[in-house]
């Protein structure tokens, strides 16, 4: 992409707290690498309801903006849609933003391949167009990147004298499972059982230390780094205990199945209830009572609270980080439009990610295809419906929201990962929450043939009535093909 | 002060156990009382404050208005209270008139299905998000349609049999009804009357405050088919904008005789573009004694749509009508 | 009884949005009473006194009360009318039928028939008869004394209009003018060919009192309209019910009710000159009205 020039609008409602069309250009950078560039964003007050943040906020927009827009490229320069955008993808040496700054790795070639292999794109793409009946197919690719996590976070654990090790989490239970993944960083450390690791969440009394909100582009990232940084520490105080109460240097003791042991000989050690024990009895920093002094205030007053209750371990995130974190979806998906009624049905869906290392692939798998079909719902039905001269919702129940369904989707989407991890990340592990949104809901558009100039597209705005006057037309899109279209529809409509 | 949304008034319930008891309390509470079936249109009422009655009578109890039973001359007899999956398994149903097992089956969802009764489905109130927001327009009694102004939100409204009022009937199993030729059974104080389905649903113009002609003491009690057609061809289908949990933005029902390869006799309704299920007269005259084809399916929706007319968001359903009219002519099997 | 129907508008602002339906009834209770009641108190036609032969020297037997035109519009307004009424209130009182179409047109039926009548009156007839004057004032008040039995009754004769028919046609006038500004606004709102709508054109409460004057207006019809439709068929004033069809009263009619010099007769046609020559039929009309009369 030689240039861009982007104009953006946005919509801020009363109090223009969303930084969307910010975000948006950051973003659209590092999809396309685009070697000139001019950004204006608007942000404007509107009387208007407020709005908020919702998932990949100012990517899932630039996506559905721009995607089509690359896929025109595409078809006037004769190159492939996947090509295109392995060509215009960052590598590693990308870049994102106005300042030019690297990210901490980028593996969206290595994603859209494993992509293309899975959904089979090269014969599949043969089928674009193809008319059976009513029915018309068409394939298509969304790609979209998001942030993909922070850092500086705490992380929190205690070993007590039951022997267990008790992962203190500050992030929220959102049924993604990174209250759990996440904690999986510190038995991965210690080398312990998962079933010796309780995790300790809810509100505050419980001690928790300062965390990220729970978010699909902060979480995993900040709190395998975090929770890495605190069983590191942990070990640290393992070894040091060890070797006050059995001898030698720190150094000389390895930690692993729930025990401090003397390098070459397990037998010389202890189990964490004993070290527990020897925490409480010699308190200090081995039960709280000291904590490092660059840790959050929320952390250190939940470590004063759990002084003395075990061998306690707090640390910051202090891991160096060069870089912007960002993970990437691709997404590809055939579907069959039916000419008379507009329905679209997705007959093939396959997506693949780079989020570095996989912490859990079924919950991966989940988040990735749960944030595609949401990104299809915001494409096809989802939406808000305000009475214009009222400015009162009327979406307010699921009937009426229109979210997707399972029948609306694939029975068996199809998933995988590049599975590379991030080097600047001691897990490896990026965000995978917010980019599948822009990728499903491009991806729905794109194999439609079409893009739309307004969202969401349900399948009737395919359909209009040809007597021109009668009302406004629903959206800017006419499909080729439909029983009844003028010529002026025809020479205007998207073609798959 | 927050407006607690999720509270349902207060209100005397009354389980009776029979049908004659049942008309002599609606008789007795009047507009005051509320016939509650599966409950899936009464709680979202309830639960916005919007429809307050005093009475409750709750059907649940009226064994007497469930079941399917053979009816007179070959036909079939369903008690309003039987729920749409009874209906949309039954193998009576799905063997006589698979329309009607089909437009069951395509309902909301499994577990509504279950809830939902098929007198519920065919006297449901509309889903107009203006009325069910509880404004004072036509149909509440007010002055005003709101969803017919040049600046309404109403993709989802009527493209005919508009009467001030825009709203569309959202029921799945009505049109099915009507191209069935069925009948229903009106239970009140005075007696037992019956109207043929297309008599029993009405537009805003003729009362603007109903989509039936159940006024206040009235009971559906049972839905009377006659006798199948023999050999007839049928087509349903619904369109939404998702696959389940969804009212239609237009759905299709359409009985045809053919014989010889010619259209001897058809039936055909469209439901969700007016305030009733639409039967298509002209169509149905202009198909008989032609062929199934294609484009006799296309001169019909081009009929059926005439003197259709579109509001400001929803001039898709003027050529989703005429497709899906071509598609039951054209489709049925 | 509630006077007004009121309702939370979409903002939670309470507006009124119509008159209360109760008073259809509270105006056919009150138009019933009234008619009982005159045809209890006022059993007999009020005497005026003996025709003067003088009088009737010169004058025409027949004697033109109700140009064409007028009977006309008369008539035509009638049509509307009670088209009007019974669109608008049978359905409200349970008898349904699709009445909305049949309204509106039956208004602009009825709003056509006011234009020609303001027409008619300034081109083609004399404003100043339906004026109400000292002198109609004090007929009111004699004709009020004799139907109420009281003995110094004088005789009074009034224009060409009686003060009884000039307030009917005033009051009629108020609540009609009412009754077709109102709904000509609330065409706005009906879908139709004739104006573009305008759902949003005022505020809610402002629509909401357009409507409340529209039903007042319409219930004050009601109530007009049966106390008209009493009085055309009271034997008294049959005379000027049939003058209103067939254009002519009698020339003893004529000095019996009518004061000469407050209507002067020598600007009118006779009845056959006008009617082009009415001949044996007027005849027998006039046979017959004079044998019903009281």
């Amino acid at each position: 992409m030689t240039a861009l020039d982007l104009y953006i609008v946005q919509d801020g409602g009363p109090y223009g707290r969303a930084s969307d069309y910010n975000t948006a250009g950051t973003v659209a950078t590092a999809i396309y690498q685009p070697e000139n560039m001019r950004f204006r964003g608007v942000p404007v007050y509107t009387n208007t309801p407020p709005r908020s943040a919702q998932r990949a906020p100012g990517g899932a927009q630039i996506v559905a903006m721009l995607e089509p827009v690359v896929d025109k490229a595409a078809r006037e320069l004769g190159v492939d849609r996947l090509e295109i955008r392995k060509i215009n993808a960052p590598g590693h040496d990308g870049w994102l933003g106005e300042q030019k700054g690297p990210f901490t790795s980028a593996y969206v070639r290595e994603a859209l391949d494993l992509g293309a292999e899975l959904f089979n794109w090269e014969e599949k793409k043969r089928l674009s167009g193809r008319r059976e009946g009513t029915k018309v197919t068409g394939v298509g690719i969304g790609l979209s990147p998001f942030t993909a996590g922070s850092t500086g976070r705490d992380g929190l654990m205690v070993i007590r004298p039951d022997g267990k090790l008790y992962v203190h989490q500050g992030i929220g239970n959102l049924g993604t499972h990174s209250i759990a993944d996440t904690a999986r960083a510190a038995a991965d450390v210690l080398d312990l059982s998962w079933d010796q690791v309780v995790i300790v969440w809810g509100d505050t009394s419980r001690h928790l230390p300062f965390s990220t909100v729970q978010a699909g582009s902060q979480t995993t990232h900040a709190h395998t780094r975090a929770n890495h940084a605190a069983a590191t520490a942990l070990v640290g105080l393992l070894q040091e205990l060890a070797a006050n109460e059995l001898g030698g240097s720190p150094g000389d003791y390895r930690v692993a199945d729930g025990r401090v042991f003397r390098a070459g000989n397990r037998t010389v050690g202890m189990d964490f209830a004993q070290a527990a024990f020897r925490a409480i009895a010699l308190g200090g920093k081995f039960s709280g009572g000291e904590f490092p002094e660059d840790l959050n205030d929320v952390t250190k007053a939940s470590v004063t609270g759990l002084a003395g209750q075990g061998l306690v371990a707090a640390a910051r995130d202090n891991y160096p980080r060069e870089g912007a974190v960002f993970t990437w979806v691709a997404s590809f998906a055939q579907v069959e439009l039916d000419v008379e009624t507009g329905e679209v049905e997705i007959v093939d869906l396959a997506s693949t990610t780079d989020c570095g290392t996989v912490m859990h692939p079924r919950s991966l798998a989940a988040q990735t295809n749960g944030g595609v079909f949401q990104g299809i719902g915001m494409a096809k039905s989802q939406r808000w419906v305000f009475d214009p001269k009222w400015g009162i919702p009327f979406t307010k129940r699921f009937y009426t929201a229109r979210p997707p369904g399972m029948l609306d989707v694939p029975r068996n989407p199809r998933f995988a990962a590049v599975n590379q991890p991030d080097p600047h990340t001691p897990v490896g592990a990026k965000g995978i929450g917010e980019p599948p949104v822009g990728a499903g809901g491009r991806v729905r558009l794109r194999s439609r043939g079409c893009h739309g100039r307004t969202l969401p597209l349900p399948h009737t705005a395919h359909l209009r009535h040809d007597s021109g006057g009668a009302g406004r037309p629903a959206t800017a899109l006419r499909l080729a093909g439909n029983a009844r279209l003028t010529e002026k529809e025809k020479q205007s409509g998207c073609h798959s | 002060m927050a407006v607690i949304r999720d509270m349902i008034p207060p209100f005397e319930l009354f389980q009776p156990a029979g049908v004659d008891d049942a008309v002599r309390l609606m008789q007795e509470h009047g507009d005051q009382g509320w016939v509650l079936a599966g409950g899936l249109d009464t709680f979202d009422w309830f639960k916005d404050r919007i429809k307050r009655p005093s009475a409750v009578i709750d059907l649940g109890g009226i064994d007497e208005l469930r079941g399917i039973s053979a009816g007179a001359d070959g036909g079939l007899e369903i008690g309003a209270m039987t729920s749409l999956t009874d209906i949309s398994e039954n193998a009576d149903v799905v063997g006589g008139y698979p329309l009607l097992a089909t437009s069951a089956g395509l309902v909301a969802t499994p577990q509504i299905r279950n809830q939902g009764t098929l007198g519920g489905n065919i006297a449901q109130d509309t889903r107009c998000w203006y009325y069910r927001s509880g404004w004072p327009c036509y149909r509440a009694g007010g002055n005003i349609c709101y969803a017919a102004t040049p600046r309404s939100m109403n993709r989802e409204h009527c493209i005919m049999g508009a009467s001030r009022c825009v709203a569309v009937n959202p029921s799945d199993t009505a049109p099915a009804l009507v191209a069935l030729d069925a009948e229903m059974v009106v239970a009140s104080t005075s007696g037992e009357r019956t109207y043929a389905a297309t008599d029993f649903f009405i537009g805003p113009d003729l009362d603007i405050t109903r989509m039936t002609v159940l006024e206040p003491g009235d009971l559906l009690t049972q839905i009377r088919l006659p006798a199948p057609w023999s050999g007839a061809r049928h087509y349903f289908e619904k369109i939404c904008d998702r696959k389940s949990w969804d009212f239609s933005l237009a759905s299709v029902a359409s009985m045809l005789n053919v014989e010889g390869g010619v259209i001897q006799d058809a039936r055909l309704v469209v439901n969700g573009i007016a305030p009733y299920p639409v039967r298509m007269g002209a169509a149905e005259a202009a198909v008989r004694g032609r062929a199934p084809s294609d484009e006799t399916g296309q001169m019909a929706g081009e009929i059926a749509v005439e003197g259709s007319r579109a509001l400001r968001h929803n001039d898709y359903k003027i050529a989703l009508t005429r497709n899906l009219v071509k598609r039951a002519i054209r489709d049925a099997a | 009884m509630e006077f007004l129907r009121r309702a939370l508008n979409p903002w939670g602002e309470d507006v009124p949005i119509g008159v209360s339906w109760d008073l259809i009834w509270a105006a056919v209770i009150i138009g019933a009473l009234f008619v009982v009641g005159h045809a209890l108190m006022v059993p007999k036609k009020v005497t005026t006194g003996e025709i003067d032969e003088n009088e009737a020297k010169g004058l025409p037997e027949k004697l033109q009360r109700h140009k064409p035109g007028a009977r006309v519009f008369h008539w035509s307004m009638s049509v509307a009318m009670f088209v009007l009424l019974i669109t608008a209130f049978f359905p409200l009182v349970g008898i349904q039928f699709a009445w909305v179409t049949i309204h509106w047109i039956a208004g602009v039926g009825l709003i056509l028939t006011v234009i020609y009548h303001i027409y008619h009156v300034f081109a083609k007839q004399d404003f100043w008869t339906m004026w109400i004057d000292r002198r109609d004032i004090d007929e009111g008040k004699q004709g009020l004394k004799a139907a109420l039995g009281r003995s110094e009754a004088k005789r009074s004769r009034s224009g060409k209009y009686p003060v009884d028919q000039k307030m009917f046609h005033h009051a009629a006038t108020l609540v009609t003018l009412g009754a077709v500004v109102t709904g000509v606004l609330m065409m706005f709102r009906v879908d139709n060919f004739l104006l573009p709508q305008n759902t949003y054109m005022f505020s809610d409460a402002a629509w909401g009192w357009v409507y409340v004057i529209h039903g007042i207006s319409g219930i004050g019809l009601i109530f007009l309209v049966m106390a008209h439709v009493y009085f055309a068929i009271r034997p008294e004033k049959r005379w000027m019910t049939w003058s209103m069809i067939n254009g002519w009263i009698d020339r003893d009619r004529y000095l019996e009710n009518h004061d000469p010099e407050r209507w002067v007769v020598a600007e009118q046609a006779s009845a056959a000159e006008v009617s082009g020559g009415g001949g044996t039929g007027q005849a027998a009309v006039s046979d017959k009205v004079r044998g019903e009369g009281p």
